[in-house]
């Protein structure tokens, strides 16, 4: 039996703002989306992938997530090793700004990356849930479209609903 | 793609909504999804399409921890299993507590006086109901809620009075009724410490932990059953009931006091629940969590909601036992820890727990109407799987 060497498949992938970028095979195939279409066109895998709704500053952040988390699913499963997974993704989230969050959200949304998803999601429910109203407003750079009427009730039911809400530092 | 095509592009770049926005509003905790719905209409019907497609409102448990002496000072937490959270519940006005709180099944609070019969069945327990109390003196009986009647049974003193005494309270006419009295057998156990009781909308089903005999009563017609036989298992020692569907659900613990064999949770079918079937074996850990610091296990006490069955040990209350029940039997068997035991205080305690369906209608109309405020218990991790 011959040893042959093993050569790493790389994907191209062009986000909308015309970058491209070339992954392996693996880390491609994280993204569900792609898996997908690779699975209905087996012969497009020298094509170079289009993903008009990603830029290329997520795309980066999402490779590095999806290779990170190859290299610790490649390890032995322990409590150390979850530790780190833990830590890993508490400090991705806590660099990104609300936008970067949001981006990422859509991107992981539209690359259908369950584990990442999952894991901003939860991030976002965390930063909005003890919040005000209008703090989650901007945040999502929401209209308020109800009628001052409404907004009057709606406010005089919420004033003391809650102790200890956070203060909106922004 | 043209220059007005880039932009409305950016622009709807961080937009978030649609199935996007309800899965993040499934990692939020029911209690924060109330402002949610008020940040605007779009996202006041994400809220609700989210609850139901992504992630439902899941039975609560409410632990009320008293103080065992004058002014019985109370206070009530509950936990949200969908977010893995506990609270704590503020009632404005406070509730008077003028005696000791108990509960005979899952559902239903009760305070007993000589002047006053208190009793409280909504799912926060905020409104409370103050009637004149029964015509015999009760310290312990059971009290169950089954369609507009509240049954009082049994808990009398046996110098004065019948001890298997049983009054009805009928909720829409307002009037007391007695009827007929519990059956005989029951005569050393018809108290609530002694029973466990299930009900539907019909019938309560009321059962000697220790013996397993088992009647049903329907206030509408007033008439005890013929005793059930719902142990099909005779190493059982202990056991309790509560209601699932259209089914009765009994945990029972087997071997004996100083050396439990196991605990088994059966489902019983048909008129007479002829049809039994096994649906699982409490994993032995858990029955470990559930002994604490003893050896023994006496007794437990359950509350069922749903499909959420919580058991606990009325003797060792800091950590309770959880599981699930669907289609194929029990899942998810997991310890919680109890948070009104981890309170600080080590003044001695009565606990009472019952469990509701709370959903955010639920919780809006109690925020809104002034008679509840609730807060987050910083009490860390929790659950273990």
């Amino acid at each position: 039996m011959s040893m042959a060497a093993v050569e790493t498949k790389k994907i191209t992938l062009r986000t909308a703002d015309n970058h491209e970028f070339e992954v392996e095979e693996a880390i491609a195939m994280e993204f569900s989306t792609i898996k997908t279409f690779f699975d209905e066109n087996p012969d497009a895998s020298e094509d170079t992938i289009p993903l008009p709704n990603v830029t290329s500053k997520c795309l980066s952040a999402i490779i590095e997530y999806c290779k990170s988390h190859l290299a610790f699913r490649a390890r032995e499963t322990s409590s150390s090793i979850d530790e780190q997974v833990r830590t890993y993704d508490e400090e991705f989230v806590k660099a990104r700004d609300n936008e970067s969050l949001k981006e990422l959200i859509l991107a992981a949304n539209y690359l259908n990356i369950k584990a990442l998803l999952d894991m901003l999601n939860q991030a976002v429910a965390d930063r909005i849930k003890n919040k005000s109203v209008e703090y989650v407003r901007r945040f999502f750079g929401l209209e308020n479209d109800y009628t001052p009427e409404e907004e009057a009730a709606i406010r005089a039911e919420n004033e003391w609903a809650f102790e200890g809400v956070d203060p909106d530092d922004d | 793609m043209t220059d007005e095509q880039k932009l409305r592009k950016t622009e709807e770049a961080a937009d978030i909504r649609g199935d996007v926005l309800e899965s993040i509003l499934c990692h939020v905790p029911l209690i924060h999804l109330l402002p949610a719905t008020h940040v605007s209409k779009s996202w006041n019907h994400a809220v609700f399409s989210s609850l139901r497609h992504f992630n439902k409102p899941k039975p609560w448990l409410l632990v009320h921890a008293q103080s065992s002496r004058p002014p019985y000072a109370t206070t009530a937490l509950a936990y949200d299993p969908r977010s893995n959270l506990w609270l704590r519940i503020n009632q404005n006005p406070p509730i008077e507590y003028v005696s000791a709180l108990r509960s005979s099944n899952s559902t239903l609070l009760y305070m007993l006086s000589l002047s006053k019969f208190s009793f409280s069945f909504d799912p926060l327990h905020l409104l409370w109901h103050h009637v004149d109390p029964p015509l015999v003196w009760r310290t312990d009986p059971i009290v169950v809620v089954v369609g507009c009647h509240v049954v009082v049974a049994g808990g009398a003193c046996d110098f004065e009075d019948d001890p298997l005494s049983v009054e009805i309270y009928n909720l829409d006419t307002r009037r007391w009724t007695t009827c007929e009295s519990m059956p005989a057998i029951l005569k050393d156990s018809a108290a609530s410490t002694w029973l466990s009781v299930a009900a539907n909308a019909k019938k309560l089903y009321a059962m000697d932990q220790v013996s397993g005999v088992t009647y049903s009563f329907d206030p509408s017609s007033r008439i005890w059953s013929e005793p059930f036989d719902l142990r099909h298992d005779q190493n059982i020692y202990f056991s309790a009931i509560g209601y699932y569907g259209d089914s009765l659900i009994m945990v029972g613990l087997l071997g004996n006091s100083e050396y439990v064999k196991d605990v088994k949770i059966w489902e019983l079918k048909g008129e007479s629940f002829e049809f039994c079937k096994e649906m699982g074996v409490m994993p032995k850990e858990l029955v470990v969590t559930l002994k604490g610091e003893q050896t023994n296990l006496f007794s437990i006490r359950i509350s069922l909601m749903g499909e959420f069955l919580y058991i606990y040990n009325p003797g060792e209350p800091e950590e309770l036992v959880v599981c699930e029940i669907d289609g194929e039997g029990l899942r998810w068997w997991r310890s919680l820890k109890n948070a009104a035991v981890s309170d600080g205080s080590r003044a001695a305690k009565r606990m009472v727990l019952t469990c509701a369906n709370v959903g955010l209608g639920d919780l809006g109309k109690a925020v809104g109407s002034g008679k509840g405020s609730f807060s987050l218990v910083d009490s860390g991790n929790l659950q273990r799987f």
